[in-house]
């Protein structure tokens, strides 16, 4: 039982140059803590100090926003495809 | 392109407005407005993340690979503030700055570093119409 993630460009340094990475299925939140656990350095790409989404990291599952579905509750089934897009944002 | 870009600026106006370029090998050739969804929009941008995706999705289609980000600086002048420097997460594209100076619209771009975060002006940008 495997999920895709689909890796931003701006990640793929931190995940040893992959566009995609394979791990086990679960709940949306539980596959990202796979990443994470695999790939330290995403982290605080991902997650704030409160160990929350950041804003602005878009997750979506076989192209739907995981804020339409049950967010990080999701649940995945084998073969589903999770695609990590950082929204394009700036100050002033 | 560059009234396009330069039209949705002054419409957005003061608000900052956002959108994507679209080509190949460096040349722009289509424009992607996104609406912007900051929560204060006059002193930030944040692209809506379904209008940004539908943009991607639409450059896929056509060929395409993104050429430049832009958005505008409705009062603040066209050079990146250090939030635009940090936020900045797609270095292989053109940042696009749009200034307005009493009313009337300007553009610089820029390379930023991926390391250092320095912006570089860039002095000539190829936009080409369709
Ligand atoms: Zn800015």
């Amino acid at each position: 039982m495997a999920v895709t993630i689909r890796i931003p460009a701006l990640l793929r340094a931190l995940v040893g140059d992959k566009s995609e990475v394979s791990v086990e299925s679960g709940a949306v939140g539980e596959v990202l803590a796979r990443l994470v656990s695999e790939y330290p350095d995403v982290k605080d790409r991902l997650y704030d100090e409160d160990g929350n989404l950041r804003r602005f990291v878009n997750v979506y599952v076989n192209g739907e926003d995981i804020r339409a579905l049950d967010g990080e509750a999701t649940q995945l089934k084998d073969g589903d495809e999770v695609a990590i897009v950082p929204a394009i944002a700036g100050g002033i | 392109m560059l009234d396009a870009m330069f039209a949705a600026s002054l419409q957005a106006a003061p608000a900052e407005a956002c959108g994507l370029l679209g080509g190949r090998d460096g040349v722009a050739t289509s424009h992607y407005p996104v609406p912007n969804v900051a929560p204060e929009p006059t002193e930030r941008f944040v692209m809506d993340p379904a209008g940004q995706r539908e943009a991607f999705t639409a450059m896929e289609r056509r060929g395409e690979e993104l050429v430049a980000i832009y958005h505008s600086h409705p009062s603040t002048g066209a050079s990146p503030s250090k939030a635009d420097l940090l936020s900045a997460h797609y270095l292989d594209a053109f940042y696009l700055i749009v200034g307005l100076r009493q009313g009337r619209p300007y553009l610089r771009a820029f390379r930023i570093h991926p390391r250092t975060r320095a912006a570089v002006e860039v002095r000539w940008l190829a936009v080409r119409p369709r």
